[in-house]
């Protein structure tokens, strides 16, 4: 063989194993698998019949501060879990990369911020924030009880760090979590998501 | 004016108040990550007649700050200013952005220096001899691994003048050297001109 086929070869199969893949909404939620802080195994299966809320997240990120600093996310967290949605924070930050904790740096960060999420998975080789498509801190999706996707976007309408943002942000998980709990269409259904880029 | 976009900018009293609280920066030794200034075409004004102002930001080697849209990820720089009763402020333009692109995507982006300008227009009843003192504030983003969040108070003193508007000299060199890229534009040199000049 050639070297420079072997080469491209080698080059095309690097780029396929690091493809990104973009979760769209319609389709069927991409299935993962990761270990939670307290080393239990979650499955996107394993919550079939309840909404799934995913939220990407670096504490570090300027504007993952500022909906935890302000009590935003940990609010919605509380509202939506309180109604039954299963809430899961996920962490693709590469270990050694910004926003990266091991299990137990986790446990005390979650204390810490008063996090009412259900879980948060360490997806520290990337592959789900790569098969979502996530792109920054947050990042936000709404999976329905089919396991289709209904969101995937931006928390908010706000494309800024500064606090005093918050209040008067529309906020698109909330809209499209009463929307599919009332059995309504989802508008919008996709937003361009605003942060930090994800630490990959 | 036509064109003229006053919704972009907050008239805020809360902006001049935190002017005032906010401690005075770079205690440290260390040179701070960037900085924001706003700058002026003019040095002095004449009522009526626009001018263009612009606000030059400075950002540490390595490290870059967002255009409009930033892309993937970032944040667009937002500016406030101030202004007293009878102004009026154009949209902000930027210049070309780069373009960065890395495993989380793909972003706008300015390094080193970048000036984002705009047109102001004077009320025509001002009294020349007097000064101006224009307020703002600026919040933006810059990143490098990491991404740290930056803001500035922003102020401008402008005379007021009779007839002919006051150039500012250095304006052609920030038009110059604030265009985001990695290298400034090199100066203009006539070549052939400089070859035979002995």
């Amino acid at each position: 063989m050639k070297p420079w086929v072997k080469t491209v070869m080698t080059l095309a199969v690097g780029l396929a194993l690091h493809a990104r893949g973009e979760a769209v909404p319609g389709n069927k939620a991409p299935a993962f698998s990761l270990q939670d802080s307290n080393g239990q195994t979650v499955t996107l299966d394993q919550y079939a019949g309840k909404f799934v809320v995913l939220e990407w997240i670096n504490h570090d990120c300027p504007f993952v501060k500022k909906h935890y600093g302000s009590g935003n996310m940990q609010a919605l967290q509380k509202t939506y879990t309180e109604k039954g949605v299963v809430w899961l924070s996920i962490c693709s930050s590469a270990p050694g990369k910004q926003g990266y904790n091991d299990p137990a740096g986790w446990n005390t960060l979650n204390a810490e911020k008063g996090s009412k999420a259900t879980a948060l998975l360490l997806d520290t080789s990337g592959d789900v924030g790569r098969a979502y498509g996530a792109k920054t801190t947050p990042h936000m999706f709404v999976i329905n009880p089919e396991g289709v996707l209904l969101y995937n976007g931006a928390i908010d309408d706000q494309k800024s760090f500064d606090p005093a943002s918050v209040p008067k942000a529309v906020n698109y998980v909330v809209k499209a979590v009463d929307a599919a709990m009332a059995g309504k269409p989802v508008e919008p259904a996709k937003t361009r998501p605003y942060g930090c880029s994800v630490k990959y | 004016m036509p064109g003229m976009q006053r919704t972009l900018f907050c008239v805020s009293a809360l902006v001049l108040a935190s002017s005032l609280s906010l401690p005075s920066a770079e205690v440290a030794a260390e040179p701070p990550l960037s900085r924001a200034r706003l700058v002026s075409s003019v040095t002095g004004f004449v009522p009526g007649v626009p001018f263009d102002v612009g606000v030059l930001f400075d950002i540490r080697d390595g490290w870059h700050g967002y255009g409009d849209p930033p892309g993937d990820s970032g944040m667009a720089p937002q500016i406030s200013l101030s202004l007293p009763p009878g102004w009026q402020a154009g949209a902000v333009r930027f210049p070309p952005s780069l373009t960065h692109t890395d495993e989380a995507g793909t972003t706008n982006v300015y390094y080193r220096q970048v000036l984002l300008r705009l047109t102001l227009q004077p009320p025509a009843d001002l009294q020349p001899g007097t000064r101006v003192s224009l307020r703002g504030h600026a919040m933006w983003l810059i990143c490098k691994e990491a991404c740290v969040p930056q803001q500035a108070d922003l102020h401008l003193d402008l005379e007021v003048r009779h007839r002919t508007v006051l150039a500012n000299p250095t304006w052609q060199d920030w038009l110059r050297s604030g265009t985001g890229t990695k290298h400034p534009k090199p100066e203009h040199h006539d070549t052939k001109a400089k070859g035979t000049a002995r």
